[in-house]
C-alpha cells in the first residue's frame, strides 16, 4: 500500500540542493526512520510530479539513481519497492537513524571549510551542554 | 527523426545595426521540458521568432521538427503550437468564436480538453476578446495552443501576465502534457522559480550567445560560490575556465565557480592560503551571478 | 534646461511622415510659384493641385500625430505636458497657415475655378476643411472616416453654389470663419481633458498597420458561427482545397463583418437619392457631372475597402503560423482584396455613375466613351490599390517616395484628362493600368511573403 506522495516528500524547489537529491535524501530517512519498511512500494513517479508539481523526470533520476544504490528494487509492472535496508542487522533508533543524514552533511561541510576530524569532534565537545 | 526536436547552429540576427544574436548555438532534445533563461532584450523573443519562421536569421541554420522555419510544410505547423508574448487576437470575436476559428485549420482538435479548460481557467466563452484584460487573453492563447495536441509547445514569457493562481495551473498543465503526451516544451521566462519546478534542461541567453546550457539539476550542483576569506589581492590569472564571475568584498574574495568538484576545491584552496565557504546556489542566485 | 515647448516640437518634427508631406508641399509651393512668374500658367496651376492635396494628406496625418501625443498616460501625469503640447502643435498650425497665406501673396490666384472675388470667403473655408481633416485623423474611426469623406465629397459639389453665394453676400464670409474658431475651441477643449475613457482614446491609425490589440473596446455584434458553449461541429474547416473563391469566402464568414460597412453605405445612397429626387440643385448638379467626378468613382470604393483591411492587416503575420501554406494565406488575403473592391466599385459606378446618366440624361449619353470612362476608374482603382498593397511592406522612405510619387503623379495626369478623351483613349489608358497593377501585384506579393513580422 502507498500513501498519498505528500506523507513522504517534502520537497523546496528555490532550494540549491538539487531536487532529485532531496527526494534521494528523504527515501533514505524514511527507510531509516523505520517509515517505509522492506517490500514496501514507493508512489509512482506520475503521482508524485503531479501531487507536488514537479517534473516526473526529475523523480525518475531520483528513482533510478536509488536503484543504482541498491535501495531500491524495479518490479514490473507496480513499481519501485524497498529492499533490504543497508543496515539490516543492525537494529538503529529513531533518533540514530534521524540524526544519521544531520551528521553526514556536517562532516561533508566540515570537508569544505576545511576542519580536520579531530578539530570537529573538540567543536562538539565543546559546544555540547549536559 | 533525429534526438533534437530543435536545432540551431550559429544563428546570427541584427535589427538595423544593433545585433541581438551573435553566433548562436542550441539543441533541444526530444521529450525535454527547456527552460531559455535571459534577462529583457537578451534576445529571447528574437529567438523564439526565429524558430517559428516570423524573423529570418541573417546568417545560421536552424532546424525544427526536422523542417526549416522559413517553409514549414503544413505537417510540420499542425505539429506545434505556439504562444506570443503578447496576445495577438481578433478583438471583435468572441472566445468560443476564435476556438472555433483556429479549430477550423487543424485536422485533430480536441474538444473536450479545450472546455475543461476554459471552464477550469473560469473564462467566459461568450466574451469579446476585445474586452478580456490582459492576464485573460493570454490564458486564451495557451488554451489555443493546445487544442491539436502538439509534439512541441514553444511559449514566449507565457506566465508573465498570469496571477499565481493561474501560473500555477498554467504550470500543471505542462506537467501533465509532458507525463501523458510526450510533449517538447520551449519557453522562455525571467521567472526562476518556475523553471525549477518544470524543466529539466535551461540555457541562460546573455550577450547574444548561449552562455550556458545543461541539466537543471546539474547546473544547481556545478555552480558553486566560494566565499575565500582572508584573501590577498585578486591574481591576475583567475583560473578563467572554472570561474564564472567574482567579487571583491572588505573580508576576501567572492568567486562564482562552475563544474566544482573535489580537484577545484583543492586547487583554490591551494592557490589561496585563506579559508574556503562553499555555498549552494539555486537557480535565481545563478542567474543573478552571470548577469552581474 | 530644455523647454517643453521645444521638446514638444521637436516630437512633431522629428516624424519622418509629417517632414515629407511637409517637404512635398513645400516644394510643390515653389515650383508653382516659379512656373506662375514664368508665365506657365497650366504647369502653375497643376502644382498648385499637388500643393492643394498634400496639404491635405498633411492636416490628416498633423490630426494623427497630435492624437499620439495626447492619447497617452504621459499627457495625464506629466506635469505641464497637455500646455506644452498644445503650444506646440498651435504654433506649427498657424505656421503653416501663414506660409501658405504668404505664398498665396503676389500671385493672382487665377485659377478658373477660384471664385476671383471673394478670396477671404475660400481662406476661411479652407481653414475649415482643414481643421475637418485634422479631427478626422485625430478620431481616426473607420466610420468617421468614411463619414467624412462622404461631407467632403458633398462639400465639394457644393463649391460652385458657394462662390456664387459669396458674390451675392459678402458677409457671409464670417461663417465658416467663425465656425472654425468654434471648431478650433471645441477641438482644443477636447485635446485637454481627453481621457482613457473617452470614445476616441484608443483608436490611432498607424502606417502600415502595427500591433493593435487592444485598442478596440467595444466591438459590434459579430456573426454567430454556432451556438453552444463551444460550438464543435459547426465550425467550417478551412477549405484549403478547394478554389481560390471558396477560400475567400471563408475568410470573410470566420472573420465576421466587424465593422459592417454595409449598412453605413446604405444610409449613405440612400440619402444622395432622397436629396436628388427632392431636386436639391447642388446635389442634382453634382450628380448630373459625371464626366467630372472622375475622383471620387476611383477614391470611394478605395477608401471603403481600405477602411474594412486595415484592421486585418494586423494579424496576417500570426495567422501565417496556422497549418495552410504561406503563399496561399496571402493569395487569399490579397485575392479578397480585390473582390472586394471591385464589388464596391460596381457599387460606386451604379450608384454615382450609371444611375445618375440614366435619371438625368437621355440614351445618347450611354455612349462607349461614357463605357470607356467607367472601365479607366475601375483600372486606376485596380492600379491604386496593387500599389497600395506593396507600400504596406516598405519601411524604406527612399522607395515610400519613389512609388507613392510615381502613383501621385498618374492619378493626377489622369484627373485632368478624365472627361475629355475618346472611347478608345479610354480603353488604351485603362489597359496600361491594368498592366502597371499587375506588375505592382506580383511584386506586391513576393514582399509579403518575404515579410518579416516583427
Amino acid at each position: 500500500m502507498t500513501l498519498e506522495p505528500r506523507y513522504y516528500f517534502s520537497i523546496l524547489t528555490s532550494s540549491g540542493v538539487p531536487i532529485y537529491r532531496q527526494i534521494i535524501d528523504q527515501v533514505k530517512i524514511h527507510i531509516a526512520t523505520g517509515r517505509l519498511k522492506e517490500g514496501d512500494f514507493l508512489p509512482s513517479v506520475r503521482q508524485v510530479g503531479k501531487e507536488l508539481e514537479i517534473n516526473p523526470m526529475t523523480v525518475s533520476k531520483a528513482y533510478s539513481l536509488l536503484e543504482k544504490e541498491g535501495v531500491l528494487e524495479a518490479v514490473r509492472g507496480q513499481g519501485m519497492r524497498v529492499l533490504k535496508s543497508p543496515t539490516a542487522g543492525k537494529s538503529v533508533t529513531s533518533g540514530e537513524a534521524q540524526m544519521t543524514p544531520l551528521l553526514q552533511e556536517v562532516i561533508a561541510r566540515a570537508h569544505q571549510v576545511s576542519l580536520d576530524k579531530k578539530h570537529l569532534i573538540n567543536l562538539i565537545h565543546d559546544l555540547w551542554k549536559e | 527523426m533525429a534526438a533534437s526536436i530543435i536545432q540551431c547552429t550559429d544563428v546570427k540576427k541584427s535589427f538595423g545595426k544593433k545585433p541581438v544574436l551573435k553566433g548562436l548555438d542550441l539543441e533541444v532534445p526530444k521529450g525535454s521540458v527547456f527552460g531559455l533563461l535571459g534577462i529583457n532584450g537578451a534576445g529571447k523573443t528574437t529567438l523564439i521568432k526565429l524558430l517559428t519562421g516570423l524573423l529570418k536569421p541573417d546568417a545560421g541554420t536552424i532546424s525544427l521538427l526536422d523542417d526549416d522555419p522559413l517553409g514549414f510544410t503544413d505537417f510540420t505547423k499542425e505539429r506545434f503550437g505556439y504562444v506570443p508574448q503578447k496576445a495577438r487576437l481578433y478583438p471583435w470575436l468572441t472566445v468560443a468564436q476564435i476556438v472555433a476559428y483556429t479549430a477550423s485549420f487543424y485536422s485533430r482538435w480536441d474538444h473536450v480538453l479545450i472546455e475543461h479548460l476554459i471552464k477550469s481557467w473560469r473564462i467566459d466563452p461568450d466574451e469579446r476578446i476585445g474586452n478580456l484584460s490582459e492576464g485573460e487573453a493570454q490564458k486564451v492563447m495557451i488554451v489555443l495552443a493546445l487544442g491539436h495536441h502538439p509534439e512541441l509547445l514553444i511559449l514566449d514569457e507565457p506566465v508573465a501576465s498570469l496571477d499565481p493562481g493561474a501560473r500555477r495551473q498554467f504550470l500543471k498543465i505542462i506537467l501533465e502534457l509532458v507525463a501523458d503526451r510526450e510533449c517538447t516544451v520551449f519557453f522562455s521566462t525571467h521567472i526562476t522559480s518556475d523553471l525549477e519546478r518544470v524543466a529539466d534542461r535551461v540555457a541562460l541567453l546573455k550577450d547574444g550567445t548561449v552562455a550556458f546550457c545543461g541539466e537543471m539539476e546539474a547546473v544547481k550542483e556545478n555552480v558553486k560560490r566560494i566565499r575565500i576569506i582572508g584573501a590577498g589581492p585578486t591574481p591576475d590569472d583567475l583560473e578563467t575556465e572554472h570561474v564564472l564571475g567574482y567579487q571583491r568584498s572588505e573580508h576576501g574574495l567572492l568567486l562564482t565557480v562552475k563544474n566544482y568538484d573535489e580537484n577545484l576545491h583543492e586547487r583554490l584552496r591551494e592557490r589561496f592560503q585563506g579559508e574556503l565557504l562553499v555555498e549552494d546556489l539555486n537557480l535565481e542566485e545563478i542567474f543573478l551571478e552571470l548577469n552581474r | 534646461m530644455k523647454s517643453p515647448f521645444i521638446q514638444s516640437l521637436k516630437v512633431v518634427l522629428s516624424n519622418r511622415g509629417f517632414i515629407l508631406l511637409a517637404g512635398i508641399t513645400a516644394l510643390s509651393g515653389l515650383c508653382s510659384r516659379v512656373a506662375y512668374f514664368q508665365g506657365r500658367f497650366s504647369l502653375a496651376e497643376d502644382f498648385f493641385t499637388l500643393l492643394f492635396v498634400f496639404s491635405l494628406w498633411m492636416a490628416f496625418h498633423f490630426g494623427i500625430l497630435i492624437k499620439r501625443q495626447f492619447a497617452n498616460f504621459q499627457s495625464s501625469v506629466l506635469p505641464g505636458y497637455r500646455t506644452a503640447h498644445m503650444i506646440a502643435w498651435l504654433f506649427i498650425y498657424a505656421l503653416v497657415i501663414a506660409l501658405e497665406i504668404l505664398w498665396a501673396r503676389g500671385m493672382r490666384l487665377d485659377f478658373p475655378w477660384l471664385p476671383k472675388t471673394s478670396m477671404p470667403g475660400v481662406w476661411a473655408l479652407g481653414l475649415l476643411v482643414s481643421l475637418f481633416i485634422m479631427g478626422i485623423g485625430y478620431l481616426s474611426m473607420g466610420r468617421v472616416l468614411l463619414y467624412g469623406y462622404c461631407m467632403l465629397l458633398v462639400a465639394s459639389a457644393f463649391f460652385v453654389q458657394v462662390s456664387d453665394l459669396y458674390q451675392a453676400n459678402p458677409g457671409l464670409v464670417y461663417v465658416p470663419f467663425v465656425l472654425w474658431g468654434v471648431g478650433l475651441g471645441l477641438f482644443i477643449w477636447r485635446l485637454s481633458t481627453l481621457r482613457e475613457e473617452s470614445i476616441e482614446y484608443p483608436h490611432l491609425l498607424t502606417w502600415p498597420p502595427k500591433d493593435m490589440a487592444g485598442t478596440y473596446r467595444t466591438a459590434r455584434p459579430a456573426r454567430r458561427l454556432g451556438r453552444g458553449i463551444l460550438p464543435r461541429a459547426t465550425a467550417p474547416r478551412y477549405p484549403k482545397f478547394k478554389n481560390i473563391f471558396t477560400r475567400i469566402t471563408h475568410w470573410d464568414l470566420a472573420l465576421g463583418d466587424e465593422p459592417g460597412l454595409l449598412r453605413p453605405v446604405a444610409w449613405v445612397i440612400f440619402g444622395i437619392y432622397v436629396l436628388a429626387f427632392l431636386k436639391i440643385t447642388w446635389i442634382t448638379e453634382w450628380l448630373k457631372a459625371v464626366y467630372a467626378n472622375f475622383g471620387v468613382l476611383v477614391f470611394t470604393p478605395l477608401v471603403m475597402i481600405v477602411i474594412r483591411h486595415y484592421k486585418l492587416l494586423v494579424f496576417w503575420g500570426y495567422d501565417t503560423l496556422r497549418p495552410l501554406p504561406k503563399a496561399q494565406y496571402i493569395r487569399d488575403q490579397i485575392a479578397g482584396m480585390f473582390v472586394q473592391a471591385g464589388a464596391y466599385w460596381v457599387l460606386t459606378v451604379l450608384v454615382l455613375g450609371l444611375g445618375p446618366a440614366k435619371m438625368f440624361y437621355g440614351p445618347d449619353f450611354l455612349s462607349a466613351s461614357l463605357g470607356g470612362y467607367f472601365f479607366l476608374t475601375g483600372c486606376l482603382l485596380f492600379l491604386i490599390l496593387s500599389v497600395l498593397i506593396l507600400l504596406m511592406t516598405v519601411e524604406k522612405v527612399f522607395w515610400l517616395l519613389v512609388h507613392g510619387g510615381l502613383l501621385s503623379a498618374v492619378i493626377l495626369m489622369l484627373f485632368d484628362r478624365a472627361a475629355g478623351l475618346t472611347a478608345a483613349g479610354y480603353i488604351f489608358i485603362g489597359w496600361a493600368c491594368l498592366a502597371g497593377g499587375l506588375i505592382y501585384i506580383k511584386q506586391g506579393y513576393h514582399a509579403w511573403c518575404r515579410k518579416e513580422y516583427v
